[in-house]
């Protein structure tokens, strides 16, 4: 077992899977001499040339075209998006195109394309740079979204989004691309579409996903000190969505919270909620409920985008409040 | 002797005054109705009387001071009195209630924040342990009682407006589980709601259960009482429960004229009256039942497929007329057995049903005493039961229930009169008896019955 | 050309019978563009085109049974009945859609292009669209990329005036789309697009420069849409004279102009026309007959594992 970065891991599952298959290729803004703006990239240039590590203007509309395009005649692009805010201005060619693709075709042209990038909020970047977006893509039909919180998950669970035949939106964040954790040295895979206990208990599950599971296991630690037992269920894939693991979860513990950095009106933990009681009505002891950024565009001030965050006060006090 | 003139009470609501100024110095003279000063109650500046007269030998609470109703403020007396002590024991009296005053308002500030946060919500309850425990150091009583009452105020909101019960699906399914009227369960979440633990709770002790209605009585709830099952309980509920749903039982019903056996009984106890037994006591007299029983033995005779049992790959017909006599006994029931009946005198009878009664109720029947009757007979007409259907004594093939002699309009040659009846109904197995055979036996009983001349056959 | 024109034609009359649905966009009048620029083709090229790809289509030689079932909704059609008359697609003869939003398969097409160049493969990309187009991002973006990483694809503009209600001149800044070229030091051409030879000989410099490694060329052709945008527009926003006077520049009149010039009997000409009315009869035949897609097909082909 190795202990590396989350931007480590995630170089480590593109350069690995690029090692074996040349139809894969890296193309974004200074993902190539830059070394990538978050140094995800770092090397890749020197492994594997202009050819495949392709420096991009900024033109995120064009070059995720260009990704969609080249997926249709079977290559199999990685497209990096600095950060999801700027996958706004390329949206039209992700769920018009590539999400549609497929079935506008009749099934004639799979996309195998991966989107990647940081989202969420990165540390005082204000409002058009802290976004999180994964509701957004997580109601379309077509795609895949994948949020891995630590770097063994983001490792594994890129690698498969590389090899999967689909448009998947992968979801990084800045604040965890220098977290460390274990990783197997051997090389491996993650399945797209399963959660993962993060942490065992009975009293009451948190179910996250993404930068948010730090908020939530912070809080969990603190809990324990006051005899309350929180189950943690990292959702790893929001669509596919683990619906099992949802409800396994909250039949073990009677009690549901869901922590997520988006906002609360039709964020993607509003259709968690929805499976939650409909899927495990009868074994809920509480109302689900929600701890999610506040519903207003992050401010600048530090203390103002901490309080906002689904930070691990907030998530204590909600589960406090939910276990009287 | 020097008085202590004290704080008056000057305005009904008054409790306590702050004197403005003396009217009479150190040395005055006073009498009563003097104006001794001016005091500023909670409603005005009134003059306070002296209600003493001599000199005023010291004045304990100065201008400007606060004194409650009732403490010393002032000490009259003759002129040359010692009053040092005096002076010495007011001034501690009047510091020693002040300390406690100003701490029981203290409390009675506290509490009453308590008591709107309380009712608020109990989760501010928990959320305020410190200013708890304040008030309690000072004064316990107050808050204590504001915790004991003020939880179960909020617990009436789990019956809404709407009369709904508020409570957890998993509470829901959980109750529906254990078989539990989720009613009577008191509800601890939010808006007392009913939670998990509440249901779990009242499984452990049903005795809390509540009984809260929307407008705020209590009622006297007596307690819930567990009963451990005796060892007959368990045979009752074991051989009655097989035989309810074993035998396929059928009911059949007569009502007779009871003015013959009526009328019989009593020329029979009265004749009798006229004897004594050896021992010079007096006959015991017989009773309808006892009649009944013969009536019963000598019919089962004549319909011997009533006196039978279901034995698997056989019915029996018994030559011997047992006849089982219901006995009922504390916390249960039993059945002693009146053997060889049909070949027994009306008297023999009511002694010896005399004697099983007893015993049984003594609970000295031996297991041969109550084991193994044909036919068995049940009499809730002393209870005043008009008509009841009996569960088969297996492996019997039939009961017969006696509900209790009732006057009532008759039709006798076409007119209406006052008459006696009695209902008779006998439960058959239907696997042994047929309903035209209990319908030939009732109809025979009946004719024993209607003419009781034949009991002495 | 001809046969796209009674395709066409076909369709308005399944349009307006209630057999086809949702917007129909004819590409009556623009023949000699699509023609004359895919026949600049070879096999292993790529096609991108817009929501107007019936011509295209036809030209690049998709089956017309299918493509008139797709148009009916039928499971027969070559989406399968998932796409209609804005999205065929033709994976084996590189027919790549079919696209509905305005300019945002240009990207697309660079793409195409670039994949081809990255697997060193000898195919060209020839990207369709309207003068409309030129105004969207993805046309900039598309065109700077596929600029400065030289891209074997040919953009063509097919400059019919009218995009939608609006006259070029309202939305254009410059002269003409082929001054944009410029802007992005691309390779650029501007012809008439009513004489179809005329078309193939430009364009086919184009390709041939694209598939020598020397980059894009944005070719300009001007022609005209003889109907609507698409079979709800009236077309109120010009004249009935400037309609006549380029009905007059008719493609197909200059094609049976020139084929009598040259002598082609009458009678062949009558022939190849019976036998377009007859393939045509053939496909409306094929997609009447054929079935709806069945409900259990709903869920297939969302994902690359469904089938």
């Amino acid at each position: 077992m190795g202990n590396v970065t989350y931007r480590e891991a995630l170089n480590r599952a593109m350069v690995e899977e690029m090692q074996k298959d040349p139809l894969i290729f890296l193309m974004g803004e200074e993902v190539g001499h830059y070394q990538g703006a978050y140094k995800v990239s770092q090397g890749m240039l020197d492994k594997f040339g202009e050819a495949r590590v392709i420096d991009t203007p900024i033109s995120e509309n064009g070059f995720a075209g260009i990704g969609v395009g080249s997926a249709m005649t079977g290559l199999r692009p990685i497209i990096e998006f600095m950060t999801w805010n700027f996958s706004l201005v390329a949206i039209d060619q992700i769920i018009n195109s590539a999400a549609k693709m497929l079935y506008m075709s009749g099934g004639q042209f799979p996309m195998p394309i991966v989107f990647r990038g940081a989202g969420g909020a990165g540390g005082r970047l204000a409002a058009q740079h802290s976004q999180a977006f994964e509701s957004w893509y997580a109601h379309i039909p077509g795609l895949k979204v994948i949020a891995p919180a630590t770097p063994k998950d983001a490792c594994g669970l890129l690698k498969s989004s590389i090899l999967d035949n689909n448009p998947t939106i992968f979801i990084e964040s800045e604040v965890l691309y220098g977290m460390k954790g274990e990783i197997p040295d051997e090389e491996f895979y993650i399945p797209l579409g399963k959660a993962d206990i993060k942490r065992e208990g009975s009293d009451i599950s948190i179910i996250t996903w993404s930068r948010a599971l730090g908020f939530s296991m912070e809080a969990a630690e603190d809990l324990a000190k006051e005899g309350i037992n929180v189950e943690v269920l990292d959702l790893r894939s929001l669509r596919p969505l683990d619906i099992d693991a949802i409800v396994q979860t909250v039949r073990k513990t009677n009690r549901a919270v869901i922590v997520e950095e988006g906002w609360p009106m039709a964020g993607f933990g509003a259709h968690v909620a929805y499976v939650i009681q409909k899927e495990a009505f009868d074994y809920l002891d509480h109302p689900v409920e929600r701890v999610t950024q506040r519903d207003v565009p992050m401010s600048y001030a530090a203390n103002l985008e901490r309080e906002s965050l689904p930070n691990a006060t907030r998530i204590k006090e909600k589960i406090r409040s939910m276990l009287e | 002797m020097a008085k202590i003139a004290e704080m008056t009470q000057l305005s009904p609501t008054m409790t306590e005054g702050t004197i403005v100024n003396w009217l009479k110095k150190v040395g005055d003279s006073v009498s009563p109705g003097d104006i001794l000063a001016e005091v500023e109650t909670d409603k005005a500046v009134m003059e306070m009387e002296a209600y003493d007269s001599g000199t005023l030998l010291a004045i304990i609470a100065d201008a400007g001071s606060k004194i409650a109703v009732g403490l010393p403020v002032a000490i009259i007396g003759k002129s040359d009195e010692d009053v040092a002590k005096l002076i010495e024991d007011s001034k501690k009296k009047i510091s020693q209630v002040s300390a406690s005053s100003s701490s029981e308002s203290k409390t009675t500030e506290e509490s009453k924040p308590e008591q709107t946060k309380e009712t608020k919500s109990e989760s501010k309850i928990k959320a305020e342990p410190e200013k708890d425990k304040e008030s309690e150091e000072v004064t316990p009583t107050p808050s204590e009682i504001n915790k004991k009452e003020k939880p179960s105020e909020t617990q009436d909101t789990d019956f809404t407006a709407t009369g709904r019960i508020l409570a957890s699906p998993l509470a829901k399914a959980l109750a529906l589980e254990k078989s539990i009227d989720i009613k009577r369960v008191k509800g601890t979440g939010p808006a007392g709601r009913i939670l998990q633990r509440d249901v779990l709770a009242y499984l452990e002790n049903p005795n809390s259960s509540k009984a809260k209605s929307n407008t705020n009585l209590s009622f006297e709830i007596a307690d819930d009482i567990e009963k451990p099952i005796s060892g007959m309980r368990k045979v009752i509920a074991e051989r009655l429960t097989s035989s309810k749903v074993n035998l396929p039982h059928f009911y059949l019903n007569i009502e007779i004229d009871a003015s013959p056996i009526v009328a019989f009984r009593e020329r029979f106890n009265s004749a009798l009256a006229q004897f004594k037994n050896s021992d010079e006591t007096s006959v015991s007299k017989i009773s309808i039942n006892d009649c009944i029983v013969k009536a019963v033995a000598l019919s089962l005779r004549k319909h011997p497929q009533v006196n039978a049992s279901w034995q698997k790959d056989k019915i029996m017909e018994y030559g011997r007329v047992d006849i089982g006599i219901a006995v009922s006994i504390e916390d249960g029931l039993i059945t002693p057995v009146l053997r060889n009946a049909n070949q027994q005198s009306l008297i023999g009878i009511s002694e010896e049903i005399k004697l099983l009664a007893d015993k049984a109720k003594k609970r000295k029947l031996k297991p041969e005493e109550f084991s193994n009757s044909t036919f068995t007979i049940s009499n809730l007409g002393m209870f005043g039961i008009s008509f009841f259907t009996a569960i088969i004594n297996e492996p019997e093939a039939a009961i017969l229930a006696v509900g209790t002699i009732e006057e009532k309009p008759v039709v006798k040659d076409g007119q209406i009169i006052a008459g006696k009846t009695m209902a008779l109904t006998l439960s058959c197995d239907h696997r042994v008896v047929d309903g035209a055979e209990g319908a030939k036996f009732l109809a025979t009983l009946r004719k024993f019955l209607e003419n009781p001349e034949l009991l002495a056959s | 050309m001809l046969l796209i024109r009674k395709f066409e034609e076909a369709c308005a009359k399944g349009y307006s019978t209630g057999k086809i649905g949702g917007f129909l966009h004819l590409y009556i009048g623009q023949e000699a563009v699509g023609v004359g620029s895919i026949a600049a083709l070879q096999e292993q090229d790529y096609i991108v085109s817009t929501y107007r790809d019936h011509g295209h289509a036809i030209a690049r030689g998709l089956d017309l049974k299918a493509m008139m079932a797709e148009l009916y909704g039928k499971r027969t059609g070559t989406s399968k009945g998932n796409g209609g008359s804005m999205h065929f697609f033709d994976k084996e003869k590189h027919f790549m859609g079919g696209h509905g939003i305005v300019g945002g398969h240009i990207s697309l097409a660079a793409g195409i292009a670039f994949s081809s160049k990255y697997k060193k493969e000898d195919s060209v990309t020839m990207c369709f669209f309207g003068e409309g187009a030129a105004n969207i991002g993805s046309f900039h973006e598309g065109l700077n990329l596929a600029a400065i990483w030289k891209l074997p694809v040919v953009f063509i503009c097919e400059n019919n005036h009218y995009a939608m209600g609006t006259p070029e001149y309202k939305a254009l800044s410059v002269k003409d789309v082929s001054i944009r070229a410029v802007a992005y030091n691309i390779a650029r051409d501007r012809i008439e697009g009513d004489e179809v030879r005329k078309v193939r000989d430009h364009i086919k410099v184009a390709v041939d420069r694209a598939r020598r490694g020397e980059g894009p060329t944005l070719v300009e052709v001007s022609t005209y849409r003889f109907r609507g945008h698409s079979m709800s527009d009236p077309a109120k926003y010009r004249t009935k004279e400037e309609l006549e006077t380029h009905k007059k520049r008719d493609p197909l009149f200059k094609a049976f102009g020139d084929l009598i010039d040259a002598k082609v009997p009458k009678e062949d000409l009558s022939k190849f026309e019976e036998e377009i009315n007859l393939k045509i009869e053939d496909a409306v035949q094929f997609a009447e007959e054929s079935e709806e897609p069945p409900l259990s097909w709903m869920y297939n082909h969302v994902l690359a594992e469904d089938k």
